[in-house]
């Protein structure tokens, strides 16, 4: 029992944690939930405990991420849009499992990273799931439930069940009637909202708002239903395309005070290891960063914030156009004809085909034999959806939004003590987006058609009809400039070296070009720091102390890269050796 | 030469000896330079212009890339640069006016040497004169050569003016004043008429061929080397699902070959676009893509050419044509070569034709009116820059470029559109200036 109350003791609220099977000769039946009000407590009585992003604990219907025990079962679970992870790994003949992937570090006997999991962050920028970058340590698929049972006699644990406890499938039936679709979507967001506001009273709320369509939504909604709402918007201070002029515009609109939030990439800097310990795992995109800080904005005035995420999943938002885009050129294509699942797969824009200028020669002999395909073929196998858009959608829903949109905001949002509610995570709403036909989501080129229809009464016209093209961190931007000797640091090729993961010269080498002519313009920025943040991770969540955080002693720096250079001396000797 | 397998340097004997292949892993040499007549090509170049130009083997590109690629390499090579003319020319004259000039004085008892030095100094500038307006040489060649003339003329001038004091000859100053300012005059002169003079190849596009033949031969097919466009393909059926949606934008090329090398490169994936050509490449989807593109009430054009008479009549003949664009308010945006930005430009490869020249005289005159009298010109005289003489990474960059440059502008308001006919706004950049 020590082992338990050591996980308890490192454990932060809100989470489940909870150990199962037999350890030391007897029955082991541990589970807990962890909550800021009260002191952590072994509860060997609880049978049936559950997660939820927006609520914290609840019940197992509307729970996020459960555990159950029942009949020498242990039932891990959770649901399909994947807003609370959870992990369990075994010791012996114990399952311990938590919400956080961190709490189980201590249970392991070494840490070795996941040559598997690293190789799918550096495709998707984040881990898939069941993997994580820890070997051992194992996490529960979104809409997955996986169970074990116990054997009396012989004292041992089965080996894990694991069954998909939901499916995304289209409908029979398609809707492809206009005036229809706008009268049952603009119901459907009603009762979305009334159901995220019931419990609210007169507290104030927070919207994160970016401008963009899906915040605006529920920027409006939330008005309507009469809720007291604060919206908190990025300034990044000048680069990259500024959607704070939106969020203004919409908050005009509707009345709302508006909190603009510095992201200048010096607080982005500074606020980058916490993100990181926040975040739990490596997520590689630029949003997080400047997500963490909203969340801290809205932490000083609010205990709930709402966010749109999940919109551009639902409604065909516009990374669907690139597949489109492909397919209609793909007998054109030079090369081998590429499959939907090749060309969904470049749509992450990541490290995925740049594996023997990326790794160290010993991890690439093992990455080589990887098939990063193999992680997307149940989320668009068209068993479930036959038509193109309801399949993007189930890919979108199970690939991005469970393993990286909605994991990675729940988590910023729990690092501020923050209930995290997305308006589009409604199942009525999501599933009744796939019985929609595909003209009603993309009609033209008009991405979110539908939606835009339902409501456009509720908003701004610019807002609604303007085209949108994801929000813009300028991370080549800063990467180029405000961040350029951090990059000799954070990615210094002595770390690199030392780990034996990656190339060590592979950040001067995305910079000049070497990865090949796509890697260029925007691609170098989200591969730099796709690697800032993996070192990052390495640095502060799986061996903290291991690599210091901050500028190495002058003797552990490698000074055999540009980044020493000021960048616009390296920018000068870039021209002249073109 | 180093066998592009194993890296071993292998001399002329060792090929021999080896029949042709590395002494070291029998790998075989696609190319004997000491047997190739004129050009001289060597395995190491020839692997390094493929990997350059495809920026290690990340692009695909077109025969004729490539063949524009490897003139420039080799003429890069054989180019002589402003220090190296003027050292040639103290060389030469220093050399010959010695030796004559002396023989010269022996024979008549007076001093020739100056006299000379004069003569080989105009033969000198002649093949300077020469080589600044020839053809097979770049223009960034061509400049030196013209640059150079500049600073003989002035080495001329001074050093003619210190010897005729010192042998006190009024006609010898004369003279070296003469051939100076007129030295000075040339170069300045051919300096400044480096974009109407065009350029030949070095090498033949047969030549290419039969080195592409024998690489293959050794070495495998080169895999983003890109086959000729097929333009007789029978159209496909694109399934109603995906035919029902749009693009954003639409790339026009005013060849195939420039249509197919952006789709090969995915162009139309990273920018959600559709790629046509003005031909009607590619042919097996184009009715269907127009379909999709009459879908997007919004839609806008890229107009991506060649800086000649067809080129430039592209926007003209796309809203002027009922299979393209008659009767409808598109915005198109010309981002392709125009005289102007080779005018203004160094370095382009600029070629001239016959048939270029009379394609311009027929130029319809709308077309004239949007252009100045410097680009009619310059047209007329049958001048034409291909794209194809761009890398594709550079062409990708421009047209990148290209469509964000007129993104930001829809984003400020911007008043950079100029009007053309009737037929819609059109925004010119400078992308390859």
């Amino acid at each position: 029992m020590d082992k338990v109350a050591q996980l308890l003791r490192s454990a932060q609220p809100p989470q489940i944690v909870g150990c199962w099977g037999y350890g030391d000769d007897s029955t082991l039946e541990v589970l807990s939930v962890l909550d800021a009000t009260c002191p952590p407590t072994l509860n060997s009585s609880l049978l049936d405990v559950g997660l939820s992003a927006s609520r914290f604990f609840t019940e197992r219907e509307q729970a996020d991420a459960w555990a159950t025990v029942a009949e020498e079962r242990l039932i891990l679970g959770r649901d399909a849009f994947g807003r609370v992870p959870l992990y369990w790994t075994q010791v012996e003949h114990v399952i311990w499992f938590a919400s956080r992937s961190q709490v189980l570090l201590p249970l392991l006997k070494e840490r070795a990273i996941s040559i598997e999991a690293m190789y799918g962050y550096s495709c998707f920028s984040y881990v898939p799931t069941p993997l994580t970058p820890v070997q051992g340590i194992n996490a529960i698929p979104a809409g997955t439930e996986m169970s074990w049972t116990r054997d009396e006699q012989t004292m041992c644990i089965s080996p894990p069940q694991s069954s998909r406890s939901f499916e995304w499938r289209e409908a029979d039936t398609l809707l492809a009637d206009e005036s229809d679709a706008i009268a049952q979507l603009q119901t459907l967001l009603k009762d979305a909202i009334d159901r995220e506001t019931s419990d609210l009273g007169n507290e104030p709320v927070g919207v994160l708002l970016s401008g963009g369509l899906d915040s605006s939504i529920v920027a409006a909604l939330l008005v309507q239903a009469g809720a007291k709402v604060r919206a908190y918007s990025l300034d990044f201070g000048g680069t990259g395309t500024s959607e704070y002029l939106y969020a203004e515009q919409v908050a005009q609109w509707l009345n709302i005070p508006l909190v603009k939030v510095d992201a200048s990439p010096q607080r982005i800097r500074n606020a980058l290891i916490p993100t990181v310990q926040a975040l739990d795992l490596p997520f590689g995109d630029g949003v997080t960063v400047p997500l963490f800080l909203l969340s801290e904005a809205a932490s000083r005035d609010t205990r709930v914030i709402f966010n749109g995420e999940g919109g551009d999943q639902l409604f065909a938002g516009w990374t669907n156009k690139p597949i489109i885009a492909a397919s209609v050129y793909q007998t054109h294509h030079p090369g081998e004809e590429e499959s939907f699942t090749h060309q969904y797969l470049r749509t992450f824009h990541r490290l995925w085909g740049y594996e023997a200028l990326a790794y160290d020669p010993k991890v690439y002999a093992q990455v080589k034999h990887l098939q990063a395909q193999d992680w997307l073929q149940d989320a668009i196998d068209p068993a479930f959806t036959p038509s193109l858009l309801s399949r993007l959608r189930r890919a979108s829903l199970m690939l991005k939004g469970a393993q990286n949109i909605h994991p990675r905001a729940t988590a910023l949002g729990w690092a501020h003590g923050l209930k995290v509610r997305s308006l589009f995570c409604n199942m009525p709403l999501a599933q009744w987006t796939f019985g929609l036909s595909g003209s009603l989501c993309l009609q033209g080129s008009c991405e979110k058609y539908i939606l835009k229809r339902a409501v456009e009464d509720w908003l701004p016209p610019d807002i609604v009809w303007r085209q949108k093209r994801g929000m813009g961190v300028p991370l080549t931007a800063w990467c180029f400039n405000q961040w350029w000797h951090d990059l000799g640091d954070w990615l210094n090729p002595n770390r690199l070296s030392a780990e034996q993961l990656w190339q060590p010269d592979l950040a001067a080498h995305v910079v000049e070009g070497k990865l090949g002519a796509a890697m260029a313009g925007r691609r170098m920025g989200e591969v730099l720091w796709l690697l800032v943040m993996w070192e990052m991770w390495m640095a502060n969540v799986h061996q903290p102390g291991s690599l210091d955080p901050h500028p190495p002693s002058w003797n552990h720096l490698s000074w055999n890269h540009p980044f020493w250079l000021p960048s616009w001396v390296w920018k000068y000797r870039q021209k002249w050796k073109e | 030469m180093k066998c592009i397998q194993c890296g071993t340097d292998n001399t002329l004997k060792d090929r021999t000896e080896h029949l042709g292949a590395c002494k070291n892993c029998q790998h075989r040499f696609a190319f004997e330079p000491t047997q190739m007549p004129a050009v001289k090509v060597t395995d190491p170049m020839f692997a390094k212009a493929i990997a350059d130009l495809s920026a290690n083997n990340s692009l695909f590109y077109t025969p004729k890339q490539l063949l524009y690629f490897l003139d420039r390499r080799l003429r890069s090579k054989a180019s002589m640069s402003k220090a190296g003319w003027i050292f040639l020319y103290f060389f030469v004259t220093g050399f010959f006016s010695l030796l004559i000039g002396s023989f010269l004085s022996d024979i008549l008892n007076f001093s020739l040497i100056p006299w000379v030095a004069i003569v080989v100094s105009t033969l000198f500038v002649y093949l300077l004169y020469r080589s600044s307006r020839a053809v097979r040489a770049t223009t960034k060649q061509r400049r030196a050569s013209a640059e150079s003339l500049i600073v003989v003329g002035v080495i001329i001038l001074v050093v003619g003016i210190i010897i005729s004091i010192t042998i006190e000859s009024f006609l010898f100053c004369a003279f070296s004043i003469v051939l100076g300012m007129m030295t000075i005059y040339l170069g300045r002169l051919q300096k400044s008429r480096q974009s109407e003079f065009s350029q030949e190849f070095l090498i033949g596009q047969s030549d290419l061929a039969e080195w592409l033949i024998r690489w293959q031969n050794v070495n495998g097919s080169i895999a983003q080397l890109l086959p000729p466009p097929n333009e007789q393909a029978a159209p496909v059926t694109i399934s109603p699902e995906i035919s029902t949606y749009s693009f954003d934008r639409l790339v026009v090329c005013d060849t195939a070959a420039i249509a197919q090398l952006l789709i090969a490169n995915n162009f139309h994936f990273e920018n959600n676009c559709a790629i046509l050509s003005i031909t009607g490449y590619p042919q097996s989807i184009f009715d269907t893509t127009m379909q999709m593109l009459r879908r997007n009430p919004a839609l806008k054009v890229y107009v991506f050419h060649d800086c000649s008479p067809r080129g430039v009549e592209l926007i003209h003949r796309l809203s002027s044509s009922e299979r393209w664009f008659q009767n409808s308010n598109v915005v198109m945006i010309d981002v392709g070569l125009l005289p102007k930005q080779i005018l203004a430009a160094q370095g382009m490869f600029i070629q001239s034709s016959p048939e270029s020249a009379q394609a311009a005289k027929q130029l319809s005159p709308e077309v004239r009116d949007s252009l100045s009298i410097a680009d009619v010109e310059w047209l007329e005289a049958g001048n034409f820059v291909e794209l194809e003489s761009f890398s594709p990474q550079r062409l990708i960059q421009v047209l990148n470029r290209g469509i964000a440059g007129t993104q930001e502008l829809d984003a400020s308001g911007s008043d950079g559109f100029l009007l053309i006919g009737d037929s819609g706004y059109v925004y010119s950049t400078d992308s390859f200036g």
